[in-house]
Parts: structure tokens; C-alpha cells; sequence
């Protein structure tokens, strides 16, 4: 994020959206949002990997509630979207999807020690959201297809009534793109927020530190958790359509 | 990636429009790292991690089952406990019932059977007096009769004895006072 500004609408850039690039065998990396991806994969594993260690089947610590609850809502939403008899990783799939997103978009927090002075989001670049949505509909087709076989396809020409058949088409390009595109805008959005809150005119410069912080609380303590959320529940519904039986 | 402005972001839209490279909803080369470093994630948690915390809850709600399993066995014996009380109960108050039933059946019994053994000893007592009373009688009437005869004999031999002096006449009148007496006993007797 840039400085706080004392013009009253100033044309200073905000640089949310832009990327530092590097280029390897013909194709643009952004290896910033590479660099906060490690990051936030690694935070998952390590937090993930330290739930698991100081777990106990006795009374619980807070986390490894947290944890617990996570795990078994998604539990519940799979047996009720697909079933009972549903793939071992289905249900790690969607609790991997949450932790990974949550820590993602809680990144904002971070400083990063340079401009801009915290660190993007990673869930703030499409790259990462299509990368997770491509992995949920490579799955999905794969449940629906080894379960149906050529139904799963059949069915989206024969779904009655029939207006369906052209929204049943329709949806295996919309669901990937709304699921990626609307976790990339809410995180998007709120790095846009703090950028025009350091716009505030200089009149309103004492509101700064006040409008600053509560976007954040308000970005990380509601948006980010709930996008995790969306985008997990959203996943396992596409599961759940991919192998729901025509009637 | 395009470069917005405050203006163009706060008053208009992001324009794709400008003169820069490309529209930053098109991903570019980091695509496949991001996707290389979920795909990675997402198998060393599902298969390493995750299991292992899922086990610890199944291992909780095992052990909740198993408790509250206990719990409802428990429940079934102190319901069965109870109910075999209440069964041992009430088969008691019937066993005392009937029992009482059974004395009051015996005591009426009983009662019934000394009122008509006394009954019975009543009667041979009242027959034996009777018989008892029958013969003192006829023994008084033996004994008054011998009696009289002696008497009757005494007096006859005084009357005789005086009126044998006398007259036939008054003979006679002794001698039918004692064959009135004779026919006195044999009418008795009969």
C-alpha cells in the first residue's frame, strides 16, 4: 500500500493488480504472488501438521476444536451433497481447500518490509484461484465421470425439461469461473480498499488509521473467512451435481 | 498487468482498454506453480495430516458411542431391576393376599367344625341325660313300686289283720286293692 496521500484526489497509482514478473521458457511469472503461495502453503501444512501432532482423543485444545469442526462440517456437507459412499479425499479435498484460502487471504497482515508495505494476498491474483478451481473441476468431472461414464456428458442433452440442457452447458463453464473470479474479487477488492482509504483526502487524514484498520478487521475477520467458506461449501456442492442421478 | 489509477478504479471501471500488456483477469506462467503448489499441498495433508486428526475425532465419538451405549445398558438393567421389583412386589401382596384368604377360609373352617362337634356333643350329652334320667326313673318306679308293695303289704296285713276278725266283706275289698296294684305295674311295664 502506498503512504497516505495529503492531495485531495490525487492520481497516485494503486498497484493492486500489478505484479513484479519474471520470465522462464516463453512465459511471465509473478513471483510475488509465488513467493506469498509458498508462504501460505506452508503456514497450512505447519498449522495443519501441528493440529495433527498435539492431537488428542481426550479433551481437545481450541484449535484442534476449530480444526475438528472444519473437518467435520465438511464431512457432513459431502454425505449431503454426493453421499455416503464418497472418495477417502473428498472430504480432506475441501478442508485443504478452507485452511489453504484462510491463510491465503489472511496474508494481507503480513509486512513485507518494502513496498508495497504489506504483503498482497495470493488469492488477490487469478493465477491461484484458477489453479484451485482447475484442480476442483478436474476432480469433479473425474467423480462424475468414473461414476456415471458417458452419462455424466449425456445427461447435460437430455435433462428435462429441456430448457435445462442449455444451463446445464452453460454451467460447466460458469460454476469454475464464478468460483475462482468471486474469491479473486472479494480479496482483490479489499487491497483496492485499503489503497482508496490511503486516498482520504488530507481533511480526513485523523480517519486514516481508523478507516485502515477496521477494512482490515472487518476484511480479515469477515470477508476472508467467509470466502474460505463459499469457495470450500461451493466445491463440494460441484461434487455433489457431478454425481446427482437424473430423475 | 494493467496499472489502475485511484480515478479509474473509484470513478469508472477498470478499463481494459489502455496501452498496457494484458488484462489481469488472464492468467499467466504463474498458473501452473500455484497449481503444482496446491496439488502438492493438498496431497501431503489428505494423505499425511489429515487422516490423523479426522482418526482422533472418529476415536472421541467412538469413545462418546461407547459411553453412551454403556450408559443406555445401564439404564436398561436399572429399568429391568426395577421392573422385576415391582413384578417380586406385587406377586407378594398376591401371595399375602391369598394367604390371608386361605387363614380367614381355615378359620371359618374351623370355627364351623368345633360349633358342629359341639353340636354333636351337645346332643349325645342331651341323650345320655335323657337316657340317664329314663333310667333313674324306671328304677325310682321299681323301687316305689316294691316299695308300695311292701307298704301296701303291710298295710294289707294290718287291714287283714284287723278285719279278718270282722267280716268276708272287707277281705275283698284287700284283695281287689292288690290286683289293682299288679295291673298298675303291667301297664307300666307295657
Amino acid at each position: 500500500m502506498i503512504a497516505p496521500s495529503l492531495a485531495p484526489l490525487p492520481a497516485a497509482d494503486i498497484s493492486v493488480g500489478d505484479h513484479p514478473t519474471f520470465h522462464f521458457v516463453g512465459l511471465s511469472f509473478n513471483y510475488d504472488t509465488m513467493y506469498t503461495t509458498v508462504l501460505a502453503a506452508v503456514v497450512t501444512v505447519a498449522f495443519l501438521m501441528y493440529v495433527a501432532r498435539k492431537a488428542t482423543s481426550g479433551v481437545p485444545s481450541r484449535v484442534q476444536i476449530i480444526t475438528e469442526t472444519v473437518l467435520t462440517q465438511a464431512r457432513n456437507y459431502v454425505e449431503e451433497a454426493v453421499g455416503h459412499d464418497v472418495p477417502a479425499w473428498l472430504v480432506p479435498f475441501g478442508a485443504t481447500l478452507f485452511f489453504f484460502i484462510l491463510f491465503c487471504n489472511w496474508l494481507g497482515w503480513i509486512p513485507s518490509g518494502h513496498h508495497p508495505e504489506r504483503l498482497a494476498p495470493p488469492t488477490a491474483d487469478v493465477n491461484l484461484v484458477y489453479a484451485l478451481a482447475f484442480t476442483v473441476v478436474v476432480l469433479y468431472t473425474y467423480l462424475g465421470v468414473s461414476r456415471k461414464g458417458g452419462r455424466y456428458v449425456g445427461d447435460w442433452f437430455t435433462a428435462k425439461p429441456a430448457i435445462r440442457r442449455p444451463i446445464l452447458v452453460l454451467e460447466q463453464v460458469v460454476n469454475p469461473l464464478s468460483l475462482s473470479l468471486r474469491l479473486f474479487g472479494n480479496i482483490f477488492a479489499g487491497g483496492i480498499m485499503l489503497g482508496v482509504i490511503a486516498l482520504l483526502p488530507f481533511y480526513l487524514f485523523p480517519l486514516y488509521g481508523l478507516a485502515d484498520f477496521g477494512w482490515r478487521i472487518f476484511d480479515s475477520g469477515l470477508i476472508a473467512p467467509i470466502q474460505a467458506f463459499i469457495f470450500s461449501f461451493l466445491t463440494i456442492l460441484y461434487f455433489g451435481f457431478a454425481v446427482a442421478e437424473e430423475h | 498487468m494493467l496499472l489502475v489509477s485511484a480515478h479509474s478504479l473509484v470513478i469508472a471501471a477498470a478499463s481494459s482498454s489502455g496501452d498496457k500488456t494484458n488484462n489481469f483477469l488472464i492468467p499467466n506462467g504463474t498458473f501452473v506453480f500455484e497449481w503444482i503448489v496446491f496439488i502438492l499441498v493438498v496431497v501431503f495433508l489428505a494423505k499425511k495430516v489429515i487422516p490423523r486428526i479426522t482418526a482422533m475425532v472418529d476415536a472421541r465419538q467412538a469413545a462418546i458411542q461407547k459411553q453412551f451405549e454403556e450408559a443406555e445398558a445401564t439404564r436398561a438393567r436399572l429399568e429391568k431391576a426395577e421392573r422385576e421389583y415391582a413384578e417380586a412386589l406385587a406377586e407378594t401382596k398376591r401371595e399375602a393376599t391369598r394367604l390371608r384368604e386361605q387363614a380367614q377360609a381355615e378359620r371359618a373352617q374351623i370355627v364351623e367344625e368345633a360349633r358342629s362337634e359341639a353340636q354333636v356333643r351337645v346332643e349325645e350329652m342331651l341323650a345320655n341325660a335323657e337316657q340317664r334320667i329314663a333310667t333313674e326313673r324306671q328304677q325310682t318306679i321299681l323301687a316305689l313300686r316294691a316299695e308300695i308293695g311292701e307298704l301296701a303289704t303291710t298295710l294289707a296285713e294290718r287291714v287283714v289283720h284287723d278285719a279278718l276278725r270282722e267280716d268276708a266283706r272287707q277281705r275283698k275289698l284287700v284283695e281287689d286293692f292288690i290286683a289293682g296294684v299288679g295291673a298298675g305295674e303291667l301297664a307300666e311295664q307295657s
